[in-house]
């Protein structure tokens, strides 16, 4: 059966919805990079000196690192001289004090790409952290989460106000040396979002951080860093958007994440950076490295993503389980259409004794896409009782499209359970013929199927950011099937 | 790829080696031709990622030369008890070197054409195979480099359109030192064989064996082969396994990994014509301090072929293993449809047990799954088999026994299933009990 | 030849009291089975029915926190499953697992012959050991792809059921616990366990049924009746009892109207 081709070519890409510029003043170095520029984006950001000392470090060993090849991807050589390493929004001196002082076509911004940022904010009971190409420029709710002691702020304020947490902690799951990208992020970061969560206390709010590439020529470097002390919860969400440009944009975060004693962090992320056209032109190079650390007994680390924008994707949010009892959890929905490419999974490394690990990959490919899932699941012999249990689905639209598995099973303990799946096929014509049969247009009849396979991971997201997946699903996919 | 071999790399201990070997001319060329890649592409390491679970660095220390022709009695061989396991047609070689004297035949030529490459070589006729046809950065293929640089004889099997000969069994004796066996199977179109080949040792001879074998099938042609590993406690089996199947045609390969200190076998499968079919299935079996690595490659290049991929591994003391396994459906290749199930059984506390089940699909007409699981015996079943009275011990042999199985009862020729069951259950405590359940 | 009378304890259970992952799932058990006896433990689901049973099998990761458990005078629970099993308790599995390339056969003759070791007798050999195993499976309307195949591979529901039936006419338990046997089944298939069942009922042998509905007792009638709630026996009756709970239900004895 053939899915009618003039309704479906009908459907042919439509324009990104969050590729436009905000023309405002803002305060951009010129590209290159050299210990200079780390030097003045310290003094800028008025760091501590061993912060400075941390970057350099970085910086040193960045130079001696070459960039990894190893996935299935190919781009053209990336000159990193040719990048900007910051680009702030010139405002007041000091930067924003309040939503009021915030440029308002900044916030008009935020309005257009949906940042629930005031009012709605408010409605939806969402802190959000903005970080608008590398500056951090609003943090909303400060003062209720402050009253329950949680620390939510932008990294470079955490830099000032908590040295002694951001010491402590920072480089502590991603070391500088960790790989190409993170060393470079280690090196350069700018902003980012902090968060301290203090022993027993549960989060009275989802935290969020909308993330936005604004500026032409310049690359994203943020630094995210979460650490939730003894017996304490947070649920944090991240969202991201960037405006069409027929350039590369270079995007290399660095998430880290802590959890200590009986913790729990649940992470989920919308991904929607600018994919690039239909001829593989522009859109953002998706460099990112995310870990957590379940540290203590019974701690539980959950990365939740929708993944839908973004030329290129090289991620794998990963969790190393020392505590014993502790669980780490990958739930991602990874789509690909037109030229992009993702190549996305996830780490599991069981070290302390009867820990969990649950993985649930769904990725589509389309139009003349590369999607790639990457795992490695890795029992210690510490490890006694360790668990993991693995599903990784493709679903295929479109005979020029690849879909590829490569998951790793290392098992170094004869106490270890490890479970594995993985189905690829096509959509179910079958299904696809029902709902049109049923009198469901194709685009509709698609999104159905699509939603169906990739509930399992929604249904791990919160219930504001489930809606948004599941209407950038759609948009992703328009114009798919043929 | 470094470029430069370093100074400790076992293959510069070989190269004087060279010069002595049979053949003139276009073999003497090839030979170099083939040295020189092998020599620029360096010995794999557990850094290039299809041998990131194989470390081949025992290798240094061991003697690698060709061994001297070391011609055995029929007396000598009978003491190998799996030598005589299948077969009608039945053709010895002795460290990779043809034994004319304890051959059988039972064929005539219209049904089954024999030869050895040392034949091929004297009479100065073209190599009747292609030693290294496919990746040309040879990073998959340094096994058949190394081993058609040194081969100096093996079998070479044709079986002409239609025929359908009797099994044929190759009995690979290894007595100590290098061997370079190098096989080629034919299958014209049509016709059909059962091959058996034996990999045994000559008491606990310290043997390197690198083979490579060359199998094409042709359209509606259908090849079982079955293989029996069971090599000594210090023998190392190497082997590079290349299958073109054709239209139609059929494949099967059923592994019993049972012996040697070390074992790794890459298959690699190519499915260059419309509906052919192949299924693969091996037991891995690593206990003591054994290694027992597989790595799979099966290309799906044409329309409605099909492929099924079943291991099972058992780690049990301080063994090792692992399953590499990867599927690629080409660009074209609708209607594919592929299984792979691999699940490995640690039951030794210090056993260690990797597996990549990979996929990668350039097609949207497909179907293909891969499970793959890595753990203990189920306690379930366990439970249910101490309620019955049986004591732990049994139950533990008897569950492991029932996991390899599924693989054994594939084998399709009787009397190298019988060898390699017997094999597996010497292995096991509380053999006797599980012999009566086999018998 | 067993030495066991009609009206020997089989089995006493004092103040069993267990943990099954951390959560209380017996607690303060009592009960008392005589030879020749049948008797059922009816309760609702989740009550401890399924947990009674294994743990009287000797499950190992099911944790006993207090009580003790007596069969004929030996302490039960210092018995790992094997031994019990040898000793004449057989225990008919709720959800009878799969064994693929275990055969059936071959497992119930080691079970047999186990059991006969410890009992000092002779070993039967396979002929005669078939013949035992035809002559059941007829009474248990089993077809002889029985013999061949793995132990419960494949099987439906009911023949699974079938089965623990078989091994329990075989092995001829003193202590026969049939945990939910009946459930799953379909008339004919009930009345055909049913009738295993009580061929089987004899003065040197007790049985327990674990049963959710009293549907099995009408085929199957046994001697005393307990309801099994919140870890313990909460009313113990004959025959009536069944037929009183099945029309006022479990929360009729859980409120307490029924208070013995």
């Amino acid at each position: 059966m053939a899915t009618p081709p003039n309704q479906l070519d009908d459907l042919v890409s439509q324009q990104y919805r969050h590729g436009f510029v905000t023309d405002i003043d803002a305060d951009t170095l010129p590209p290159g990079l050299d210990e200079d520029v780390i030097r003045l984006i310290s003094r800028k950001k008025q760091e501590p000196s061993f912060l400075l000392e941390w970057r350099l470090k970085a910086f040193r060993h960045w130079l001696t690192m070459r960039e990894p090849h190893w996935a299935h991807v190919r781009y053209a050589p990336i000159d990193y001289q040719a990048i900007s390493y910051f680009s702030a929004p010139k405002t007041n001196k000091d930067g924003p004090k309040s939503l009021d002082e915030v440029d308002p076509k900044l916030l008009a911004t935020y309005d257009k790409l949906g940042v629930p940022l005031h009012e709605r904010a408010r409605l939806a009971g969402v802190a959000v952290d903005a970080v608008f190409d590398s500056v951090s420029v609003a943090t909303t709710f400060k003062a209720r989460l402050a009253e329950a002691g949680v620390i939510f702020c932008p990294f470079s304020d955490a830099v000032r106000e908590h040295p002694e947490l951001v010491e402590r902690y920072l480089g502590s799951v991603v070391p500088t040396t960790d790989n190409f990208y993170a060393a470079l992020n280690s090196a350069v970061f700018s902003d980012g979002s902090f968060v301290y969560v203090p022993k027993g206390v549960r989060s009275p709010m989802e935290l969020s951080t909308y993330f936005r590439i604004n500026e032409a020529k310049t690359g994203q470097f943020e630094r995210t860093l979460i650490v939730a002390d003894e017996g304490s919860y947070v649920s944090y969400l991240e969202g991201c958007s960037a405006p069409q440009r027929d350039e590369n944009q270079l995007h290399a975060a660095v998430v880290e994440l802590v959890a200590l004693d009986d913790a729990q962090i649940k992470y989920s992320t919308v991904q929607n950076w600018y994919p690039g056209d239909e001829n593989g032109v522009g859109g953002i190079y998706n460099f990112v490295t995310k870990r957590g650390e379940c540290r203590g007994r019974n701690s539980r680390i959950s990365w939740t993503q929708v993944e839908t924008g973004s030329a290129i994707t090289w991620k794998y949010p990963s969790c190393v389980l020392l505590g014993d009892h502790s669980v780490g959890e990958f739930y991602s929905v990874a789509v690909a259409n037109h030229r992009q490419q993702a190549d996305t999974g996830t780490k599991m490394i069981h070290v302390g004794r009867n820990t969990r690990s649950t993985i649930v990959s769904k990725g589509i490919s389309a139009g003349r896409a590369q999607n790639t899932y990457r795992g490695l699941v890795k029992v210690l012999p510490s490890a006694d009782g360790a668990r993991n249990y693995t599903q990784c689905d493709s679903l295929l639209m479109g005979s020029e499209c690849g879909a590829h598995t490569y998951p790793y099973v290392e098992v170094k303990n004869p106490t270890a359970t490890l479970e594995h799946e993985a189905t690829t096929s096509k959509i179910g014509e079958d299904q696809l013929f029902y709902c049109l049969q049923r009198g469901l247009s194709a685009e509709d009849a698609i999104n159905m199927i699509v939603g169906g396979f990739c509930k399992s991971v929604f249904k791990e997201l919160p219930m504001e950011f489930a809606v948004e997946a599941q209407n950038l699903l759609a948009v992703s996919l328009e114009g798919a099937v043929g | 790829m470094s470029a430069s071999p370093r100074p400790s790399d076992p293959l510069e201990r070989l190269r004087p080696l060279l010069a002595e070997l049979p053949g003139g001319g276009a073999w003497r060329s090839q030979r170099e031709q083939l040295w020189n890649r092998l020599l620029a592409a360096g010995l794999p390491t557990t850094r290039d990622e299809p041998w990131k679970y194989a470390n081949l660095r025992l290798l240094a220390r061991r003697d690698l030369a060709p061994a001297a022709p070391r011609p055995i009695t029929p007396e000598a061989l009978a003491a190998a008890p799996d030598a005589a396991a299948g077969g009608a047609t039945r053709l010895i070689f002795v460290d990779g070197r043809y034994q004319a004297g304890l051959a059988q035949r039972l064929a005539p030529p219209s049904s089954l054409q024999l030869s050895t490459f040392a034949a091929v070589v004297e009479a100065g006729e073209p190599d009747p195979g292609t030693p290294l046809a496919g990746d040309p950065d040879l990073v998959d293929e340094r096994l058949r480099a190394w081993n058609g640089a040194f081969a100096v004889d093996g079998p070479v099997i044709r079986v002409p359109a239609r025929a359908t000969p009797p099994a044929v069994h190759v009995v690979h004796l290894a007595t100590g030192g290098g061997a370079y066996p190098r096989t080629r199977i034919a299958l014209e179109p049509g016709a059909q064989l059962e091959l058996v080949e034996t990999h045994l040792t000559l008491g606990a001879a310290e043997a390197t064996v690198v083979a490579a074998t060359e199998v094409e099938v042709g359209a509606g042609a259908e090849l079982t082969h079955t293989v029996l590993q069971v090599l000594g406690e210090r023998a190392v089996l190497l082997e590079d396994l290349a299958v073109e199947v054709g239209a139609g045609g059929h494949y099967r390969h059923r592994l019993a990994a049972l012996g040697g200190q070390f074992a790794r076998l890459d298959l690699r499968v190519r499915l260059a014509a419309a509906g052919a079919a192949v299924e693969l299935a091996g037991l891995l079996f690593a206990d003591g301090q054994r290694e027992q690595h597989v790595r799979t490659l099966v290309t799906h290049a044409a329309p409605r072929t099909s492929s099924d991929q079943l291991y099972r591994g058992v780690g049990a003391g301080r063994g090792r293993g692992s399953y590499d396994g990867k599927v690629v459906v080409g660009v074209g290749a609708a209607g594919t449809e592929s299984r792979q199930s691999s699940r490995h059984l640690l039951i030794g506390r210090e056993a260690a047990f990797d597996s990549r089940p990979q996929l990668e699909i350039n097609a949207d007409d497909v179907k293909c799954s891969h499970g793959a699981t890595t753990g203990t015996l189920d306690p379930q079943m366990l439970f249910y088999l101490l309620s019955r009275g049986i004591d732990a011990e049994t139950a533990r042999a008897l569950l492991t026994y029932a996991f390899l199985g599924e693989v054994l009862r594939r084998f399709s020729v009787e009397p190298v299933r019988r060898a390699a069951e017997q094999r597996v259950l010497g292995r096991l405590p509380s053999a006797e009990l599980l012999r009566e359940f086999v018998a | 030849m067993s030495g066991i009378h009609k009206g020997d304890p089989i089995l006493e259970v004092r103040g069993l009291t267990v943990d099954v992952q951390g959560r209380r799932i017996l607690d303060g058990l009592d009960l008392t089975v005589r030879a020749g006896e049948v008797h059922a433990i009816m309760g609702p689901n989740g009550a401890g029915k399924s947990t009674l049973s294994q743990v009287l099998a000797g499950r190992p990761d099911y944790e006993v926190k207090a009580g003790s458990v007596r069969y004929r005078g030996e302490d039960l629970l210092a018995l790992p499953a094997e031994e019990r099993a040898r000793r004449g308790l057989f225990l008919g599995f709720q959800y009878p697992v799969e064994i693929p390339g275990v055969n059936n056969v071959y497992l119930l003759k080691a079970a047999l012959n186990a059991r006969r070791r410890q009992r000092g007798e002779s070993e039967v050999d396979a002929f005669e050991f078939l013949a035992l195993v035809r002559d059941k499976m007829k009474l248990m309307q089993m077809d002889e792809s029985f013999l061949s195949r793995g132990v419960n591979e494949g099987f439906s529901g009911g023949e699974k059921k079938r089965n623990e039936i078989l091994q329990m006419s075989v092995l001829e338990p003193t202590l026969a616990i049939l945990d939910e046997t009946d459930s799953g089944l379909d008339i004919d298939a009930l009345k055909v366990v049913a009738q295993g069942v009580n061929s089987l009922r004899r003065d040197d042998r007790a049985i327990v049924l674990v049963t959710h509905y009293q549907r099995l007792l009408d085929y199957i009638v046994p001697d005393q009746v307990h309801v099994l709630a919140g870890g313990r026996i909460l009313k113990s009756g004959d025959r009536s009892l069944a037929l009183e709970l099945e029309r006022r239900g479990y929360d009729w004895v859980r409120e307490g109207g029924a208070a013995a």
